[in-house]
């Protein structure tokens, strides 16, 4: 026989039946909403992902290369692959924006992020991040589920079915998109793939109704809603009692009891008024460009108190200058977005550290490659697409403050030093909060899956506290 | 917690329960055994089925429940056969059997259970999310081929290699959409590798749907468990690597009727022996002056460039089209016996009253189209080793014109030629392709007038025939022996392997040639060892809710072994011994006394009910709820088949899509109240109803669904613009007072009669919502209809 007789926790005993057999004990245990152990105590309890969709150029935010100032227009030998296919050699566009020194560790940052700058000592670099496409479809189903393909489950929905965490008054896995649409391949991006919908993600708007029909299409009260639920209960509570001992149906009526709660709930985690003028502008939601950003961060805050464990904002959104994809002119593009997120995401990390949250939130930047070197065309700025190597950082949950892993090359065409795969930084993500990325595992059609791959992954021991 | 964890392990070791072996002679590998029905010792056994349950219940010391009542089963039956509350109907229960076994929505229902399992989709996914268009037609005919009970054997054979059968029909060339339904990245970072893994696509879905065996494991390394090579993977693989990989994009395939085409023929022929027959009334050689190919001949100026095989670029052969940039090359010279796409762009001041196109050489296909319309198609007139095609002028435009032939040459160098004129020595057909106004003021206005009509037709029957696109695949060429991919990567190519069928389900040890109907043909013959089993055991899970063995996609030891392994065999006996007959094995089940059981009580033995002491209720799946929403709600439009439908997505869903704009138009007007089935699956945006119900999603084979129940699916039931305006629809097809409104709404959502009880409950609700919370008499009806959706008895069977 296999391992599987030896699995005793409930998410094994999900997985490795699957299927609307199980449904009677699943949802009997879902409605009961028990966390789980973990492997390991863990360090981090939430995660705030900021995915800066269409890719961010590391070379001219954090990973510094003082090597090309004076190289613009040169024309040099140097492979890429991007979106336009291989090049052999292209047109150095050099780093558009000065980098200073900061903080005790006196890392470089580019003058795109000067607030974020501020906050480098908590802060561990990742320079030598690769993802197997250079492509957006694809990059993007790499970052969030570890395959480059749809299908598979999410990082936010591995997260949650590995803490057994139950949406009960505020759903564990959230998504907040930028306002001019979703990223490519929409809902696949945070998609529960083969496991339950439970573990799906809910999609969180910062201002309006914050979820899907939590309120009334008919404008009905809540009093009044409350009344129709009092005789769906005692309708239901009828037709259970003939049923007795099916916990399906006590499941769904106490369903409708979580409904009716999370809607105040939700509204509530989301209503800034509570919030100072000060903690207002630490997030620059009193700029015009920055509200937009730093209303979500502030919300992600909000919800981490409220135990979300698993939180995913995006920067940028549909497709072309709508997001970090600068083909064109890479000044006016990363202007624009490193300017509507620098103030709301230092916000957000000082806001966390000065409430004590910070040691329990790890904090994951990055888009899903970076940009090439090289001018994409004869003229202009615009860069391709990278994936041999590129930057993330992450912060908080148990991370080492004011370190950087990992080298590209002195263009930044690709990792050089310690090359690092989207694997290994889910698998850092997973032993933060407690899991052994290498045992945590769903069974579908004849596979233990895991989010790491069958080759499994090692955290980056580097940048664990 | 702790003690249903506790029992599910008891089960998966107990023996009692399952059958599950350690031994190199795994049942589910071995041929399906010969068994005897258990002898009856029940009054309540009605057939086999039973006697087998029966025995095995009498084994554990559990009894069976009592039948359920008359309500209670009709609902069951309705909802297990059609996915679609009862009608009512008097008749006895065998009867309603046959019923609805014949009903149209049993094909619907049937194929919404088919679809999970193929992972039917119906676009490609990744930044563009394109379309497949037409692939809607390989949803038609799995719902076709249950409605007409195609035999099972026949219905995978088709699916496999419906294009390479020798009996081929248009239904199985659809079938092979079967192969094209994968996601598809129309930009992947690793071309040849993405070309394998969606060849392996289809070996994974075909393994673990028809044969119940999940090979994906084995891609990498040899299974761990079970005894399958990466040998058997890849020989597997070697037998679908021919399918063409820009076949995976659209609708590259035209289903040309032979019967058609043969009416066609001899339409033509009729024709011809008319134009003969009025030529014999004149001489006809009176034309030979203006048919004589003079010294300067009047071609048309061209400017041919080719490409050496055919575009996959829509619009070629459209004047707008960029043919540098596609690659076309300039006419040099020309690749022999292979398909090559020829074009020129010429520019016509008038429209010739004569155009024809003049070739040199021997060719094998010849396809012409003018300004992108197919104008020509096969038939090919030889005169004198020369080829002479002419052509209607009617898709001829003054200016610039574009003309496309894809054909194949014997010879380096051909000859092309356009020109308004044709060569000499013609048979009377070709006579018939000079202009009728010359022909008039020859041989006069009224020969004219009767050569005319006859013109007319022969031009209309020159005409390519429609032919009905869909979208599936073929073949083309030789492809490279098959060879281990180490751990998966195309560009590790290992050892090379023989082509065989996996070693484990075939103790025959055959010798296959290399090609899918070999595949298709083993997979379906009687002797295979799972086939008959995985699919008797899926149509006992779809009436009961989990199969003999649970894990229905994996018979192997990964499984979860099988409950009653006799009556598995002695079913899938069954339904090879009648032809592969679907509905003669439902018919047996669902006359059974075990499926008629009822759902209450509880046991300490068998908790999970896998010995079937009595039916488990559940809840209805997402398909089933939309479904039934319409049918209270008296909207829905009861029509099989035809393209995609899109009821109205939510805007704040919308707002999700990359283009939030366009992703989603809806069908006009009520025209998407369609059974859910019929409702566009495009793999980035979903609708939330289908979504939070646990529609799975179709990137791989979903045997079984989940059923889980979260606040937010009530928060949707409650809440939504879809939920109150059914409730309102709802509440307008109700009759009478109050009192026989709520009556009516209560027994149509629940298929039974309202209890006293609860009618004072509604009764209450009605008052309270009235007095305190201001509710109008206009709003009453439609509050109580959204409770009565939202009851846990109008959403679970039992």
């Amino acid at each position: 026989m296999t391992d599987f007789c030896g699995q005793t926790n409930r998410r094994e005993f999900i997985s490795t039946v699957g299927g609307g057999f199980t449904s009677l004990a699943l949802t009997g245990m879902m409605a009961q909403g028990k966390k789980k152990e973990t492997d390991f105590a863990p360090k981090a309890k939430s995660v705030i992902f900021l995915f800066m969709y269409g890719g961010p150029s590391h070379i001219d935010t954090f990973d510094y290369k003082p090597g090309m100032k004076g190289m613009d227009g040169k024309t040099v030998k140097v492979k890429t692959f991007g979106r336009g296919g291989k090049k052999n050699e292209g047109r150095i566009v050099e780093p558009k924006w000065n980098f200073k020194q900061y903080g005790q560790c006196g890392k470089w940052v580019s003058d795109l992020f000067p607030h974020l700058a501020t906050c480098v000592d908590d802060i561990a670099f990742l320079h030598s991040l690769t993802a197997e496409s250079p492509i957006h479809g694809s990059a993007m189903l790499k970052m969030n589920s570890g395959s480059l393909i749809s299908g598979k489950p999410s990082l936010g929905s591995w997260v949650n079915y590995g803490l057994g965490n139950i949406n009960e008054n505020l759903p564990g896995y959230v998504v907040m998109l930028d306002k001019t649409g979703g990223p490519i391949s929409g809902a696949k991006n945070w998609s529960s793939g083969f496991m339950p919908a439970n573990y799906q993600g809910t999609v969180l708007r910062s201002k309006g109704d914050p979820i899907l029909d939590l309120k009334n299409s008919r404008g009905m009260g809540r009093d009044e809603q409350y009344r129709i639920i009092e005789s769906l209960n005692q309708l239901n509570a009828g037709h259970l009692s003939q049923r007795h001992g099916n916990t399906n149906l006590q499941a769904r009526i106490d369903s409708y009891e979580l409904a009716f709660k999370m809607q105040s709930t939700a509204p509530e985690a989301i209503d800034f008024d509570q919030e100072s003028e000060a903690t207002k502008q630490l997030y620059g939601i009193d700029e015009g460009r920055t509200e937009d950003f730093g209303k979500k961060c502030l919300l992600a805050r909000r919800l981490v108190e409220r135990g979300t464990p698993f939180i995913q904002i995006y920067s940028g959104g549909a497709h072309n200058d709508d997001n970090w994809d600068a083909h064109g002119n890479l000044e006016n593009n990363h202007n624009k977005h490193a300017g509507n997120t620098d103030k709301p995401i230092a916000g957000l990390l000082k806001d966390l550290k000065q409430r004590g949250l910070l040691d329990e939130t790890l904090v994951v930047w990055g888009g899903e490659f970076g940009r090439q070197p090289t001018a994409e065309y004869a003229k202009g700025t615009g860069r391709d697409h990278n994936s041999a190597g590129f930057t993330m950082w992450m912060a908080g949950g148990g991370i080492k403050g004011g370190v950087s892993v990992g080298q590209t090359d002195e263009l930044g065409s690709a990792a050089v030093e310690k090359p690092l795969e989207v694997k290994h930084l889910h698998a850092t993500v997973l032993r933060q909060l407690g899991f052994d990325p290498n045992g945590l595992h769903f069974h579908h059609a004849g596979l233990n899956e895991k989010l790491v791959g069958v080759e499994g992954a090692d955290p980056i021991s580097e940048i664990i506290a | 917690m702790k003690h249903l964890n506790t029992i599910f392990i008891s089960l998966l070791l107990s023996p009692t329960l399952v059958a599950q072996s350690t031994d190199d002679n795994y049942w589910a590998y071995q041929p399906v055994q010969k068994v005897s029905v258990p002898p009856v010792k029940d009054s309540s056994t009605r057939n086999p089925i039973d006697a087998f349950i029966f025995a095995g219940l009498r084994e554990n010391g559990i009894k069976p429940n009592e039948r359920a009542d008359k309500v209670r089963l009709r609902r069951r039956l309705s909802y297990d056969l059609t996915g679609l509350p009862p009608e009512k109907k008097e008749m006895s229960w065998q009867e309603l059997v046959d019923h609805t076994l014949d009903s149209p929505r049993f094909g619907e229902k049937m194929a919404s259970h088919w679809l999970d399992l193929v992972r039917y989709s119906e676009t490609n996914g990744f930044e563009r999310d394109s379309a497949k268009p037409d692939i809607w037609r390989y949803r038609d005919y799995v719902i076709k081929s249950f409605n007409e009970n195609k035999r099972y054997d026949r219905f995978i054979l088709e699916q496999l290699a419906g294009d390479q059968l020798p009996d081929k029909t248009l239904d199985s060339c659809v079938a092979t959409g079967f192969m094209a339904l994968m996601q598809r990245d129309d930009e992947p970072a690793d071309r040849p590798q993405a070309h394998a893994d969606r060849i392996s696509d289809i070996v994974d879905v075909a393994s673990e749907a028809f044969m119940g065996t999940t090979m994906g494991c084995a891609k990498c390394h040899d299974h761990k468990v079970d005894p399958i090579s990466q040998a058997d993977y890849f020989s597997m693989m070697s037998f679908f690597d021919g399918i063409r990989q820009d076949l995976f994009k659209s609708a590259n395939h035209t289903w040309n009727d032979p019967e058609v085409i043969r009416k066609r023929e001899e339409e033509k022929q009729a024709n011809r022996g008319q134009i003969e027959e009025l030529w014999g009334g004149v001489d006809r050689q009176l034309l030979e002056p203006y048919l004589k190919r003079s010294k300067n001949p009047r071609d048309i100026k061209t400017s041919w460039v080719f490409l050496p095989k055919v575009p996959k670029a829509p619009g070629w052969s459209l004047p707008s089209f960029d043919a540098n940039g596609a690659g076309f090359k300039k006419l040099d010279k020309v690749p022999r016996n292979k398909m090559v796409t020829l074009r020129s762009e010429f520019g016509l001041q008038g429209i010739p009253k004569q155009f024809l196109v003049y070739l040199k050489g021997e060719l094998q296909h010849l396809q012409i189209f003018i300004n992108g319309a197919p104008v020509h198609e096969g038939v090919i007139e030889k005169v004198h080793g020369e080829i002479f095609v002419p052509l209607p002028i009617e898709e001829l435009t003054t200016g610039k014109n574009v003309i496309g032939i894809i054909t194949k040459f014997n010879r380096n160098r051909p000859e092309i030629k356009i020109t308004r004129e044709p060569v000499h020595d013609l048979n009377g057909d070709q006579f018939a392709s000079i202009h009728s106004g010359m022909i008039a003021r020859i041989f006069g206005d009224d020969f004219g007038s009767k050569m005319k009509p006859l013109q007319q037709r022969r031009r209309d029957l020159e005409r390519p025939i429609q032919g009905v696109r869909y979208h599936g695949v073929h073949e083309e060429g030789q492809v490279a022996a098959p060879r281990i991919h180490t751990r998966g990567s195309v560009h590790a190519q290992g050892d090379e392997v023989p082509i065989a069928f996996p070693a484990m389900l075939d103790s025959a040890k055959l010798k296959p040639k290399r090609n899918r109907l070999e595949f298709a043909k083993w997979i379906t013959s009687p002797e295979h060892p799972t086939t008959a089993r995985v699919w008797v055991n899926r149509l006992w899970q779809y009436c009961f809710g989990a199969g003999l063995v649970e894990s229905s996609n994996e018979f192997g030891k990964l499984g979860t072994g099988v409950s009653n392994q006799k009556l598995l065999d002695w079913l899938a006996g069954e339904l090879v011994k009648s032809g592969w007959d679907t509905k003669h094995i439902l018919r047996l089940i669902l006359n059974s006394s075990t499926y008629q059981l009822s759902s209450k009580g509880i046991s300490d033995k068998d908790p999970t009910n896998r010995l079937h002491w009595k039916y488990s209720s559940r809840r209805l799946t997402a398909e089933e709820i939309w479904d039934s929403y319409l049918v209270l709600t008296n909207q829905m439009k009861f029509e099989i088949g035809g393209p995609p439908v899109r009821p109205k997505m939510p805007d704040a869903v919308l707002q999700t899509s990359s283009r939030p704009r366009n992703v989603w138009p809806p069908s006009p007007g009520d025209s998407a109240n369609r059974r859910a089935v019929y409702i566009h699956v495009k793999r980035s945006i979903k609708l939330p109803l289908l979504a939070n119900f646990d529609s799975p999603e179709r990137d791989f084979s979903c045997p079984s669904r989940f059923a889980t129940t979260v606040p937010t699916q009530a928060l949707t039931m409650l809440n939504s613009e879809r939920m109150n305006e059914l409730s309102e629809k709802f509440a307008a097809r109700l009759n009478g007072s109050v009192d026989e409104k709520i009556r009516e709404a209560f027994h149509l959502g629940t298929s039974r009669e309202i209890t006293d009880g609860e009618f004072h409950e509604i009764k209450g609700l009605a008052a309270d919502l009235k007095a305190k919370h201001g509710v109008s008499d206009d709003q009453l009806m439609s509050r109580i209809c959204l409770l009565i959706l939202n009851l846990n008895e109008t959403l679970y069977l039992d």
